[in-house]
């Protein structure tokens, strides 16, 4: 408890101290970026420390980070010429049941999951091991850039921004690691939530939504515009989907029937095709659901299949931000997270600025201040630090947004494209400048962009996945479309969408075609260029599970499996339709027309954000339809992870909005009905929390909540608890240990002391460094050094690696056949209890 | 300020207790061996001469500046020393500052105070000690009474930079400026400052840029240490760690400490507070809220040290001060009678204090008593009759000077043991700290060893095995000692330092010899028989940690070197 409430005061310390720079940074919004002042204290605060450090100008220490947060304090102050408490009652004065509300809802949100947590706090299993070792490498280097803890010697080839912000406060509030660990998923959590919360209000606060609402006599009130936002955080933390809906019908035995044998079969379930829900559930059927077998709460994480062309499945992940905090792994999409909804908001901010201000760079007219515009980019830039598949997206909806709020001033859309361009170069450029340190180190896996020809995602698949968020957006869209009875521009927007649509099936499909023919169109060239195209072309068709197939054969495939399952494309077209028509009514064409239309049809920026993020999540979801980013997997798992995950943030904003604009705009039968649809989306997405929620935490007691995500430790080997604990407060030195695969109990030691190893999960670094390079024989090594009875064999290989430490546990013992003699005979054990022995060694002394 | 105004005499007294400051504060400086916490600071800037990077700690001034002095002079425990006593020895100079605010005679009444208080001393003669910021925080209130701006904002940064006395003096310092605030007196009257304190000075961008520029260029040495801005912060979180950590004396012992090293500073102190908030004056109340803070501030931390009272120091010498400059005067007639008196319980309480000190470890325990009570008796009648004899006045006056007298002989012989100038390794309750009394002999055998083989000095290996001890780093520096956790027995070690439990037997090849390497005194259990004995003889019983010093047998003549050892 003391822990939670050391952080819940710093962070909430932070974010008041930050409010003048939110103010500066977001003045366009209704509430001064108030829910976003904690995001941007510990963003802006993190890269200050993270860059000062990294050009050894502060210190990896406490002392460094009260510099780099007083140095972030101070900026607020002088660049927005306020102090912190009158920034507070700048916002106070007007907004006092919308503060009481945001920070009751962080405080519910941080708590709530600081509880899940305490119930099921333990840091094992699936990455969390990697997310631990960095944060504890982070804590002990000396300096940045910081020490890869599973190679010993090289520094993170990750983005591990998120694990810079984490020790941050880890390290600032004194709180052990595997605590930390648990209060930042939490932490995380209520950002993300308050976020969510604050980018609602300030959409439908803003001026032009409430005097459209006004001028249509649609029901509003302080009630519903500060409650009403609610549906926000819940659809993007809470509802997932509706795959915890399906399980209770499965376990209820819905459609399925005793066939001639007795069997249980159903056409519907089998049609349905996910995983797990085709086999026949457990009788007597309830309304429980369970999985004797399996986790129960994974499987909505994998709903999406890919089949190849020879049958197989290929795994999808489709995570969702409740799926994510539930599994609690501190990955970098999750990390991200809060930042994402603050570079929302600044788009959101960009969108409402005014019509005059602004500055020109090299010609380019941006309607920020210059310290903003430095600040936005250093915030952009950020997103790459902390999670690199971000970046483009956000840099992508600022640009949008740019270019909507020039082409509402100025309609000359080809000018301001180009323009457009060169400030994403500008941005980019700026973006890779201020996090220099990190692109230094950084080596990618990623090997291109292929187009993804065969698969595809069924409309099933897709509704499963995104019914919750998309109900709502349709009926909203349908509303905005269909009330005011004004049907022009409708064929426009149908040519436009179709248009666009089937112009990115022809690049996709035509530029698969293509690479898939390289094969047999290339045979006649000579040369290294040929040879390497048809490599391409083959390994390109292998992908797809053809050994042998000609293109146009693919191609007929690609097209007859889109065509068969047309689900996921019909609904971005229609929803496309929709947005598009709603854009052509509402951009005015002309300057003179900006004011007249924000009067007359309620035409406000605020509207075309809320459009613009539903068509980000279009593109974001058409997208791996055509395209995927090739990596170690080799097919479009990662992309359909990471550019769904951004769909759900967009779409469940959206969400929220809509549902805002259908409660309070549609009154009387249809209001009820509409209210009822939307309690019945919300009860169906709650489904897959009740299960996930009982399944982890089971019967878990009061007393038995603890937010160390390292007790296990303690109770299930207390003689490793010891050393490791000793190692902790040991001296900085490169530990020896087992070696073995990945998301096991290997690299334990480095993990949860921060020591450095010599090799961690091989698996891992040969995916962050895009090869085996670096780790070169130290498996090897490794082994030999446990093995063999010759000491000077294993201590020529200990001065190589410089390793300070020998750990000696069971794992040691049963991975190897050790020989530990030679140890015993060479070297003073420096710990020892009943199972563990670790035996200190110096490399720095000569041999003879 | 005009030192001028003095006249010849008060100019003759004040020279002497500068002479007197700056012999207790610099004679032997580097005699005592550095503590582990002088150490632990000193090295961090033996890098620095070296020209690698180095951590910084939370000391940010004194390092730097001891870095140059590290650079220019040799790497010795008396450089080490010698900044804190520069600015404990500014200290000195400061009252002159304020004659117009406390008087001429209290300013050099308060000089001699702060020459001879064993806190001040203690501080000066402590590498790394908040003699920094004493000084600091008092040049910049007398720069900001006199509306300086430009050098309070530069003096202002450097306090900033300090390190950790920054926030030990500040935090009191706060709460007596706001508990002044809150219960502010209403005089008609003011002694001391200005009747406002006018601080439109902190609305000034020309002090904030001072101040900026004095951290930044100064607490980086003009960029030549960047990482150094990190000690301003870490200063702050050394000084709540302080806060975290029990481990301190208990608050009895506080009280004990006060009494036995401050007696005229808190008798004349505490009168001269009650006089002045009687007489409603304005600086009489605020100091007087100054000493409140920080004594409760000692006592309710819980890694509180006798030496934590140097942060009331000021205030408290200051009304001390303030008080005796007005008893000095006497009329020509009672001159006599007066200094009669005063030699009388000079004479009267000094055999008073011999008795108790022969009588100390008598095994007559009533003769003690016997003694306690007559003398005091003694001096009562003594008294009675110097007021039926003569006047109240007189007898009052003579009393007082008497035991003015005695205090300040008692206080200037309080410093010279706390100086340790004389005697290397008394044991003070001011500095209850182990301390390492063998550390020399140590560092001596190491270098004759180093002699008789090597033909020089600090050309001989030496390995610490086992344990670290910054002190011991610091005093084996020149051998660039090799602390390792364990030892490669088949190596040809030829010093090595263990602990006496060090769990490897280094065999026949080597030849051992203990040391004393650390002495720590059980302060809280000694009876009050232990604590007479020890302020009068400084007899005290000590504890003694040893480690061994062992020399490879081929270093001595006929010694042998075969290897590998024996397990």
């Amino acid at each position: 408890m003391i822990h939670f409430s050391v952080w819940y005061l710093v962070v909430g310390v932070l974010g008041f101290l930050g409010l003048p720079f939110i103010q500066y940074l977001l003045p366009n919004l209704k509430d001064k970026g108030y829910s976003f002042s904690r995001a941007l204290g510990l963003l802006l605060g993190s890269f200050i420390f993270w860059l000062l450090t990294s050009f050894h100008i502060l210190q990896n220490d406490v002392g460094g980070i009260l510099a780099a947060l007083i140095i972030f304090v101070l900026a607020g102050i002088l660049i927005s010429r306020k102090k912190p408490i009158n920034a507070f009652l700048e916002v106070w004065r007007t907004g006092k049941g919308y503060i009481l509300i945001s920070e009751g809802l962080f405080l519910f949100l941080f708590l709530a999951l600081a509880v899940l947590r305490a119930a099921n706090p333990n840091i094992t299993g699936t990455e969390k091991p990697m997310e631990l070792a960095f944060i504890n490498s982070i804590l002990n280097s000396p300096s940045f850039p910081p020490a890869d803890p599973w190679l010993a010697g090289y520094s993170i080839s990750y983005y591990y921004f998120g694990y810079v912000i984490s020790a941050l406060l880890i390290k600032l509030t004194y709180v052990p690691s595997g605590v930390g660990f648990n209060l930042m998923v939490s932490l995380v959590f209520a950002l993300t939530g308050v976020g969510m919360y604050g980018l609602a209000y300030n959409i439908i606060t803003a001026d032009g939504i409430q005097n459209w609402l006004h001028k249509n006599k649609t029901t509003k009130s302080s009630f519903s515009t500060l409650l009403l936002p609610l549906f926000a955080p819940l659809f993007t933390l809470v509802i997932s989907n509706f795959e915890g809906l399906l399980e209770f019908f499965h376990a209820r035995g819905l459609f399925w029937t005793s066939n001639a044998e007795g069997l249980l079969e159903s056409g519907f379930w089998k049609w349905l095709d996910i995983q797990e829900l085709t086999q026949s559930p457990i009788q007597p059927f309830s309304w429980v659901p369970s999985r004797p077998a399996g986790i129960i709460w994974w499987r909505a994480s994998r709903v999406l299949s890919d089949y190849n062309l020879t049958g197989s499945q290929l795994e999808i992940i489709d995570e969702f931000p409740f799926f994510s905090f539930l599994l609690a792994d501190l990955h970098p999409h999750v990390l991200a997270l809060p930042f994402a909804i603050l570079m929302l908001a600044i788009s959101l901010n960009l969108i409402l600025s005014p019509k005059q201000g602004g500055f020109s760079l090299l010609g380019i007219e941006i309607h920020n201040t210059p310290i903003q515009f430095i600040v936005n980019t250093v915030l952009l830039g950020g997103m790459a630090f902390l999670n690199t598949w971000d970046f483009p997206i956000y840099l992508a909806l600022f640009l949008a947004a740019h270019l909507l709020t020039r082409i509402a001033r100025q309609v000359r859309f080809r000018e301001e494209l180009l323009k457009t361009a060169s400030l994403a170069v500008l941005m980019v450029f700026g973006a890779v400048i201020f996090y220099l340190p990190f692109y230094v180190g950084f080596s990618s896996q990623a090997g291109g962009i292929i187009p993804s020809f065969i698969f595809s995602t069924r409309g099933v698949h897709f509704w499963v996945m995104f019914g919750p968020l998309l109900i709502p957006i349709f009926l909203c869209i349908a509303y905005l479309v269909i009330k005011p009875r004004q049907w022009s521009g409708l064929g426009k927007a149908t040519l436009i969408s179709l248009g666009t649509f089937f112009l990115i099936t022809l690049i996709g499909l035509g530029l698969g075609m293509l690479i898939a023919s390289a094969g047999q169109w290339l045979d006649g060239i000579p040369g290294q260029l040929g040879a390497k195209l048809k490599e391409a072309g083959n390994v390109f068709v292998s992908i797809q599970g053809a050994s042998e197939a000609s293109s146009l054969q693919l191609f007929k495939i690609a097209i007859g499996r889109r065509l068969s399952a047309p689900g996921t494309w019909v609904t971005m077209l229609l929803l496309g339709i929709g947005i598009t028509k709603l854009i052509i009514t509402w951009l005015p064409r002309k300057q003179d027309d900006y004011q007249l239309q924000e009067q007359d049809t309620g035409f406000n920026p605020a509207f075309l954000f809320y459009l613009l993020i539903i068509l980000a999540g279009i593109f974001l979801t058409l997208v791996p339809e055509y395209f995927y980013l090739r990596d170690q997997f080799g097919w479009r798992m990662n992309t359909i992870f990471k550019f769904y995950y951004q769909t759900w943030i967009m779409w469940s904003l959206a969400a929220g909005v809509s549902i805002y604009f259908l409660w309070v705009g549609i009154n009387g039968f249809h209001g009820v009905v509409v209210k009822f649809i939307i309690v019945l989306v919300v009860a169906g997405g709650l489904a897959y929390p009740v299960i996930g929620i009982a399944a982890t935490t089971g019967n878990v007691k009061i007393s038995d909540l603890d937010l160390d995500g390292t007790s296990y430790m303690r109770r299930y080997n207390p003689d490793e608890a010891e050393a490791i604990e000793w190692l902790q407060q040991a001296e900085y030195g490169v530990v020896l240990e087992a070696v073995g695969g990945s998301y096991s109990g290997y690299a334990r030691v480095a993990t949860l002391t921060g020591q450095p190893n010599l090799l961690g999960w091989p698996g891992h670094e040969s995916q962050w460094r895009g090869g085996g390079e670096e780790m070169g024989s130290r498996q090897s090594d490794i082994e030999t050094i446990y093995s063999t009875p010759d000491w000077q064999e294993a201590s020529s290989l200990l001065d190589a690696y410089t390793v300070n430490y020998i750990y000696i546990g069971e794992l040691e013992r049963s991975t190897y056949r050790l020989d530990d003699d030679k140890f015993v005979k060479n070297l003073v054990s420096v710990f020892q209890n009943n199972s563990v022995v670790i035996y200190g060694y110096n490399p720095e002394e000569s041999h003879p | 300020m005009n030192l001028v105004q003095f006249t010849k005499k008060q100019q003759v007294v004040f020279f002497f207790i500068l002479f007197m400051a700056v012999l207790i504060r610099l004679l032997n400086l580097g005699r005592a061996p550095l503590s582990d916490a002088e150490a632990a600071l000193s090295l961090q800037v033996l890098p620095a001469h070296a020209g690698s990077s180095i951590t910084w700690a939370g000391e940010p001034l004194y390092l730097l500046l001891t870095g140059i002095l590290f650079r220019l002079f040799d790497q010795t425990n008396f450089i080490a020393r010698t900044i804190p006593a520069l600015f404990g020895l500014g200290l000195v100079f400061l009252p002159l500052l304020f004659q117009k605010q406390i008087g001429r005679l209290a300013a050099i009444v308060l000089a001699g105070f702060l020459a001879f208080d064993p806190a001040m001393i203690s501080l000066s003669r402590t590498a790394g000690s908040g003699a920094i910021a004493l000084f600091l925080v008092s040049l910049s209130f007398w720069l900001f009474i006199n509306k300086r701006t430009i050098a309070t904002g530069i003096i202002c940064g450097l306090f900033l930079i300090s390190g950790t006395g920054l926030w030990t003096v500040l935090t009191p310092l706060l709460v007596a400026g706001g508990l002044y605030w809150l219960f502010a007196v209403r005089i008609t009257k003011s002694q001391g400052t200005a009747s406002n304190l006018d601080f439109s000075i902190y609305k000034q961008r020309t002090f904030w840029l001072a101040v900026v520029f004095s951290v930044i260029l100064t607490g980086t040495l003009f960029f030549l240490y960047p990482q150094a801005l990190s000690a301003t912060p870490s200063s702050l979180v050394d000084y709540l760690q302080v806060w975290s950590r029990a481990g301190g004396l208990p608050a009895k012992l506080i009280w004990l400490g006060v009494v036995i090293y401050f007696p005229a500073g808190i008798i004349f102190g505490i009168w001269g507070g009650i006089r002045g908030v009687i007489g409603h004056s304005r600086l009489a109340v605020f100091l007087s809220w100054w000493v409140l803070a920080g004594l409760m501030l000692i006592l309710i931390n819980p890694g509180r040290q006798v030496l934590d009272v140097a942060w009331v120091s000021i205030p408290l010498l200051t009304l001390a001060s303030i008080e005796l400059a007005r008893h000095f005067k006497s009329p020509l007639e009672e001159l006599l009678p007066s200094a009669g008196t005063a030699i009388l319980v000079i004479t009267m309480i000094s055999f008073f204090y011999l008795s108790v000190a022969r009588l100390v470890y008598s095994a007559d325990q009533k003769q003690l008593l016997l003694a306690v009570t007559g003398g005091a008796a003694i001096l009562i009648i003594c008294a009675f009759l110097i007021i039926m004899g003569w006047s109240q006045s007189i007898a009052g006056r003579g009393f007082l000077w008497g035991l003015m007298a005695l205090l300040f002989v008692y206080s200037f012989s309080t410093a010279w043991r706390v100086s340790g100038i004389s005697a290397e390794g008394q044991v003070e309750l001011i500095r209850p700290q182990a301390s390492h009394p063998q550390l020399a002999l140590i560092n001596q055998t190491v270098q004759e060893v180093s002699r008789w083989n090597r033909g020089g000095s600090n050309q001989i290996n030496v390995t610490v095995a086992g344990f670290d001890s910054d002190a011991l780093e610091w005093s084996l520096k020149n051998y660039n000692p090799e602390f390792s956790i364990s030892i490669d027995r088949s190596q040809m070690h030829e010093l090595v330092l263990t602990e006496p439990d060090y769990p490897v037997s280094l065999g026949d090849q080597f030849r051992g010899q203990d040391f004393i390497f650390e002495q720590t005194v059980n302060w809280q259990d000694f009876s009050g028989l232990d604590w007479i004995a020890w302020i009068v003889h400084r007899k005290v019983i000590t504890t003694n940690n040893s480690i061994i010093l062992w020399a490879r047998a081929d270093l001595f003549p006929g010694g042998s070197s075969e290897l590998p050892l024996q397990p």
